[in-house]
């Protein structure tokens, strides 16, 4: 049987340390080869992580331009090129769980047409996977028992999550894993949102070693998508073993996710950092505290021709359904 | 031809391209350009990729801060600041035989402090020092040389163009390179001082018999206090401002170039050494400076991604382990090839060519990307002082404007100090504690 | 010396020396304009140090907004500094030419600026589709409920200070050859 050679170049912005780009050499490739076995077509890779091909946030356009045929798209660095994907990050206090998110949001790919419009409207196909940030937590210099605690305190937090703090009392301010180390030492910031394995490698118990579970929840982060014009162009052995991949890739990702944070909130309770958890009373209020950052969100995406509050609502559904805590309906608008 | 052959070729056509003055941001460009035709067979995709990165490279806060230290560096040099600080420092120094010569390296050592480039220091002691040198008795290559050796301070003594940069591509804390960078500046400083002694001492046809006591002092006792105070109060205020300002926590390293800046236009307007057109004519110079800056920073990011797609770093990363050389075998290797480039290229640069190639393995042997940092800048910055591109050399030859003194001296004058960056440059690498003890 | 920045280079030719006056006044005129911008993100980032030290209440965007500013504020910069001939280039051996063989040296300046021109061309050729996508699907940056701002202006910049640049390459390359020319009749008419 004659075999076909096709050329793939995968892109992702980050550098292979961070987990979503180390299972696309582990799982995906792997898996995508595997499922072309017999087929009669093969695939060369060429894989472009770190910047070489495009940057953290340029990964979208690169794919859109055709310079990469594959690709994981960081959702969250794209917010308001992709606001559906990034439903996670206008409902906090959601689940703690990665794996409900992933689950969801992908169910939601297929429940709602408007998702995938939100791809193609940048000639990309969605190929069924992707990846979530794991629980965001907070981090501070000072004990955390109450959202009192926080007034005046100045607190960096991802773009997005800088809404988690309006109405705390607490001062947001946007900041940069590369820097938080540096900034809390010196007291720029008295803390950070961040999630565990972030956290860990980062050393950020050793300037901030009050740890705070406040169950900001886990976040959908990122997709593994294709190009679309080359897409359609592939025959269907190809684009059926291009999806299989990313389902082993999620699957891979959960599980390797899964055991890195236990050993991140293991490694930083050892190295000096001290766990507690906000209590679900408190949790609540500051869930209530906040403004309805999700009706913003929504009315944002609307606005740009997006069905943002299906999106919301079956979003919460689907969440409630798998009996996530909820201390907030974001639905209740 | 192969991608790594592509890979290979493209570095020869740098070179040449350079040398034969084509500008070194057009030189990177159209070699990426050409190279990404070659490997990719189209030559849409290549002006698509360039084109992205353009977009991508300099847009982030850190290259945001860029023109503000430059802005810094330039309204304290145009403001009198360096010259006050030098006078200060020659009072202290006045007794000690190669003196006024270790006046300039303090002086540049406190003005490297709110300084983040070298082309400030270098202009402003060539003005402030070189005569005055020269008026005593050193011989104008000494002093010139002087001037240039001790200008390299401003880009190693925090804050610092070069480490931040740095910073951006190896992805390492900003903060963490400019404490590290405290340790050998000081040490290069006290280096310098050394030198200076033992070459007064023993080499007086190389420096010329100085008479370090006719030195200008102020008649009496009190109004030398007074003076001092005086002529101290902006720098120490500056400084204050932007260490007090970072260790504080008042801002973020990044952050500094801005209160830096503000605050020196401030000092220097209550002082009255600084107009409204001055203050243009300066903003004006740190737009074309910056803009200088950014484009090679752009063009380099170009290539490094072309590099990239020819499988070139794979490649030597690979051949680099398998030579099984060891960490000082590399660090030897890298330092050598910077140096080598520094006699033709300027510092960011280099930086910028080189590292994409050499941090995956740096990465890969488990050194300390700060520690190897400090060991890449201080190598760098030797270039500035080397021939045929000397940076430094080359701002102090047009600062001077006297053609009584032409480029051979200076380079030649420079040697030594380049010699004493060398061995300030084994001595981090053999105790890393000069540069992360301070972590 | 080779004549380093755009005045210096008078050829004689009435247009031409007028075009390259008028686009020396264009690329002043751009500069001014990014030289404003360095001074308002030094005041908008000691606003937001202010802001955040003494009233906990930082400036909404200044991540966003310096890194799109000074993506403009080069590009803004860039036609002026070659202009001014304050572009980074190591011109130690074309000088040592232009000294020598005067004709030579110009002649070799002039097809350096050629090559500048041709690069930019192409960068401005795949600018201007970007520029065009960016301002159609009027893209943005930023946080709903933080700050949202277009993105598409400074697309538009960086198309315009590419495109004066590539001008001004264009300009300087003519100018030389022309030069280059001159210097060689002047040669064969007194021998
Ligand atoms: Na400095
Ligand atoms: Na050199």
């Amino acid at each position: 049987q004659a075999q076909e050679e096709i050329s793939v170049t995968l892109v992702n912005g980050h550098p292979p340390v961070f987990l979503w780009v180390k299972h696309l050499t582990e799982t995906y490739i792997p898996a995508v080869n595997k499922a072309l076995e017999g087929s009669g077509y093969t695939i060369a890779w060429s894989e472009a992580y770190g910047g070489t091909l495009a940057a953290v946030g340029g990964e979208l356009e690169a794919l859109e331009d055709g310079l990469a045929e594959v690709g994981v798209v960081p959702t969250v660095f794209e917010p308001t090129a992709l606001p559906l994907q990034n439903v996670s990050y206008f409902t906090p206090f959601s689940t703690p769980d990665p794996r409900l998110v992933l689950e969801t949001v992908n169910a939601l790919h297929e429940s709602v047409p408007g998702m995938v419009d939100s791809w193609e409207r940048y000639d990309v196909e969605y190929l069924g996977g992707g990846f979530a940030l794991d629980n965001y937590l907070l981090m501070t210099n000072f004990p955390v028992e109450s959202i009192d605690d926080l007034s005046g305190r100045r607190i960096a937090a991802p773009g997005p999550a800088v809404n988690w703090l309006e109405g705390t009392g607490a001062v947001g301010v946007a900041g940069n894993l590369t820097t938080y180390y540096n900034d809390i030492q010196t007291g720029v910031f008295d803390g950070v949102i961040v999630f565990p394995t972030a956290a860990a490698p980062a050393k950020l118990q050793e300037v901030a070693p009050h740890i705070t579970i406040t169950d900001f929840g886990a976040q959908y982060a990122g997709s593994v998508v294709a190009n679309k014009p080359w897409f359609d162009e592939q025959p269907e052995a190809v684009q059926a073993a291009l999806r299989e991949g990313a389902k082993a890739y999620t699957e891979a990702y959960l599980q390797e996710q899964n055991s890195r944070v236990e050993a991140a909130l293991a490694g930083m309770q050892e190295n000096g950092g001290t766990l507690t958890t906000l209590s679900d009373e408190e949790k609540a209020r500051w869930a209530a505290a906040l403004p309805q950052i999700a009706d913003t969100w929504a009315k944002a995406a609307e606005a740009d021709n997006l069905p943002a509050s299906e999106v919301l609502d079956a979003y919460i559904g689907a969440l409630k359904e798998a009996g996530a805590p909820l201390p907030r309906d974001w639905s209740q608008r | 031809m192969s991608g790594v052959e592509i890979g290979l070729a493209s570095l020869a056509a740098i070179l040449v391209l350079i040398y034969s003055g084509l500008h070194v941001a057009i030189s990177l460009a159209l070699v990426s350009f050409v190279g990404i035709w070659l490997l990719r067979d189209n030559a849409d995709q290549a002006a698509r990729i360039l084109s992205l990165a353009a977009r991508e490279s300099i847009s982030s806060y850190l290259f945001g801060v860029v023109p503000l230290f430059v802005l810094m560096g330039l309204v304290v040099s145009r403001a009198g600041i360096g010259r006050d600080t030098f006078d200060v420092a020659n009072r202290l120094f006045h007794k000690v035989r190669g003196g006024l010569g270790m006046a300039t390296v303090g002086a540049n050592a406190i003005f490297a402090a709110i300084t983040g480039i070298s082309i400030a220091s270098a202009a402003v002691f060539t003005k402030v020092a070189v005569p005055e040198m020269i008026r005593i008795g050193y011989t104008a290559r000494f002093a010139t040389g002087i001037v240039a050796g001790s200008s390299v301070l401003g880009m190693l003594i925090p804050p610092s163009l070069l480490l931040i940069l740095y910073g951006i591509i190896a992805e390492q804390s900003v903060g963490a390179l400019f404490l590290a960078g405290v340790g050998p500046g000081v040490l290069l400083a006290l280096a310098y001082c050394a030198g200076i002694w033992a070459m007064v001492r023993f080499c007086k046809g190389f420096t010329g018999t100085p008479n370090e006591l006719t030195a200008e002092m102020p008649e009496e006792q009190s109004s030398v206090a007074s003076d001092t105070v005086s002529k101290l109060m902006p720098i120490l205020l500056l400084v204050a401002l932007v260490l007090g300002g970072i260790y504080g926590g008042l801002f973020t390293p990044t952050e500094a170039g801005a209160i830096g800046a503000l605050g020196a236009i401030v000092i220097a307007a209550a002082k009255r050494r600084i107009g409204a057109r001055t203050l243009w004519d300066v903003s004006l110079e740190t737009g074309h400076i910056t803009a200088s800056i950014c484009f090679l920073i752009i063009a380099a990011t170009m290539y490094s991604r072309m590099l990239a797609l020819s499988g070139l770093p794979a490649f030597l990363t690979e051949w680099v382990i398998a030579l099984d050389i060891g960490v000082y075998g590399f660090i030897a290797l890298f330092v050598l090839v910077l140096i080598v480039l520094g006699t033709i290229l300027d510092s960011s640069s280099i930086m910028l060519i080189t590292l994409p190639l050499v941090l995956p393995v740096a990465t890969s042997m488990g050194i300390d990307l700060i520690w190897f940092g400090l060991i890449t800048v201080l190598a760098v910055e030797i270039g500035l002082l080397t021939p045929p591109m000397g940076l430094s050399v080359y701002v102090i030859k047009s600062t001077l404007d006297d053609p009584s003194i032409g480029l051979n001296d200076i380079f030649a004058g420079a040697a030594p100090f380049a010699l004493i960056m060398l061995l300030v440059l084994l001595a981090v690498v053999a105790f890393p504690w000069i540069a992360t003890g301070i972590l | 010396m080779l004549p380093a920045t755009l005045g210096e280079l008078r050829t004689g030719y009435r247009p031409v020396d007028l075009a390259a006056r008028l686009l020396d006044r264009l690329t002043v005129a751009m500069s001014v304009v990014g030289t404003l911008g360095i001074l308002a993100i030094m005041v908008l980032i000691a606003c937001d140090v202010i802001g955040r030290g003494m009233f906990g209440r930082p400036i909404m965007g200044v991540p966003e907004i310096i890194s799109m500013s000074i993506l403009g504020i080069v590009f803004l910069q860039l036609a002026n500094t070659l202009a001014r001939g304050k572009l980074t280039r190591a011109d130690a051996l074309i000088n040592q030419l232009a000294r020598r063989a005067p004709r030579a040296g110009l002649f070799v300046d002039a097809v350096m600026h050629a090559a500048g021109a041709l690069l930019t061309g192409v960068l401005v050729t795949a600018f201007y589709p970007l520029f065009l996508r960016s301002y159609g699907r009027n893209e943005t940056v930023g946080t709903v409920g933080q700050f949202i701002a277009p993105i598409w202006p400074v697309h538009f910049i960086v198309l315009a200070g590419a495109t004066v640049l590539c001008a001004v390459f264009v300009m300087r390359a003519v100018a030389l050859f022309i030069l280059a020319f001159q210097s060689a009749a002047q040669e064969r008419s007194e021998p």
